[in-house]
């Protein structure tokens, strides 16, 4: 373990810093322990340009959140695979697969989160945990349509309610981002249906009159799920607001 | 608020120290406020990906609302 700390006084760290997240040596343990993350990460942000991607990287995950994952999970110091971390953004499905496809080229040994499948209180995207050294970083690749989902959530987090994130909060906000998130993986998921469909027509060679139906009612059907999507972001920036205007200037 | 430091590449070690003066400095305020430490190429990169710092939820909706009507 990093810092010539064991697994188990990292584990008796993370249990003094959840009673008292502000004595000073523990504080200053902690940095020195995510401070020895910072080159296994630089080396997944270098590997990541060099798949043509524009990583951004937090080296190491803010006191604040590490003391509220240790109280909300009762989780492990030494058990945390994202106390460094790589965020790229993608532009859609498709590329987020094949983008997932050559971290794990890169890094053979690295472990896939699909959120896509099993979502989070609604957030969705890839995470692959790769070890360098014997130091995890999570890689964060979500679409833009994930992205914008997630970044609206932290903010109300930060803004509204801290739990927001974590499935709580106000229950209307809940609802409608649950029903957001399912859109937008509707949404992402009948663009791959598309390409797929554009390409078999290609091979088989589809008639005039068959690709203009079929464009027809792909056309259509994404007009529909875009008004859904349009709605549902309506609902919540409207609710949002409320919650913000409500904070802000209490009765 | 936000308050906003760059530092380059070759600063690094000096950004940590700076962080933990921070992080030292924060007793009982610690629960509303966070010292972060980001690596990027440029400081646009980090509004891109990193958005919840620099805008508020309004603009992060309105954001989200232009990328749906960008859907072709």
């Amino acid at each position: 373990m990093a810092e010539n700390l064991t697994i188990s006084q990292l584990n008796k760290l993370g249990e003094r810093l959840r009673r008292d997240p502000d004595n000073k040596d523990d504080l200053r343990a902690l940095d020195a322990f995510r401070s020895s993350f910072a080159a296994a990460c630089e080396r997944v942000s270098d590997e990541l340009s060099k798949l043509g991607l524009e990583p951004v990287s937090r080296p190491a995950k803010t006191t604040l959140s590490i003391i509220a994952k240790l109280n909300r999970e009762r989780s492990r110091l030494s058990k945390m695979q994202d106390i460094a971390g790589c965020r790229v953004k993608v532009n859609g499905v498709e590329k987020q697969d094949r983008v997932v496809s050559d971290v794990l080229a890169t890094f053979p040994d690295a472990v896939i989160s699909d959120r896509r499948i099993k979502p989070s209180n609604g957030y969705r995207a890839v995470h692959v945990v790769v070890r360098i050294d014997g130091l995890f970083v999570e890689i964060q690749i979500r679409t833009l349509l994930q992205h914008e989902w997630a970044s609206a959530m932290e903010r109300l987090a930060d803004d509204v309610n801290p739990e927001i994130k974590y499935g709580g909060g106000p229950a209307r906000i809940q609802q409608i981002a649950k029903a957001l998130s399912n859109a937008i993986r509707e949404t992402e998921n009948y663009e791959v249906k598309i390409m797929h469909d554009i390409r078999a027509r290609e091979q088989k060679g589809a008639s005039d009159k068959e690709l203009n139906m079929a464009e027809t009612l792909e056309g259509q059907m994404m007009a529909n799920l875009k008004k859904g999507l349009q709605e549902l972001v309506n609902q919540l920036t409207i609710l949002a607001l409320q919650e913000v205007k409500s904070r802000d200037f209490p009765n | 608020m936000l308050l906003f430091k760059p530092f380059k590449a070759e600063q690094r070690a000096e950004a940590q120290r700076e962080r933990l003066e921070i992080e030292l400095s924060l007793n009982g305020s610690r629960g509303s406020r966070e010292v972060v430490l980001l690596e990027a190429h440029d400081e646009e990169a980090l509004h891109r990906t990193h958005q919840r710092y620099f805008k508020t939820s309004r603009e992060i909706l309105e954001s989200m609302s232009a990328l749906v009507s960008a859907i072709p």
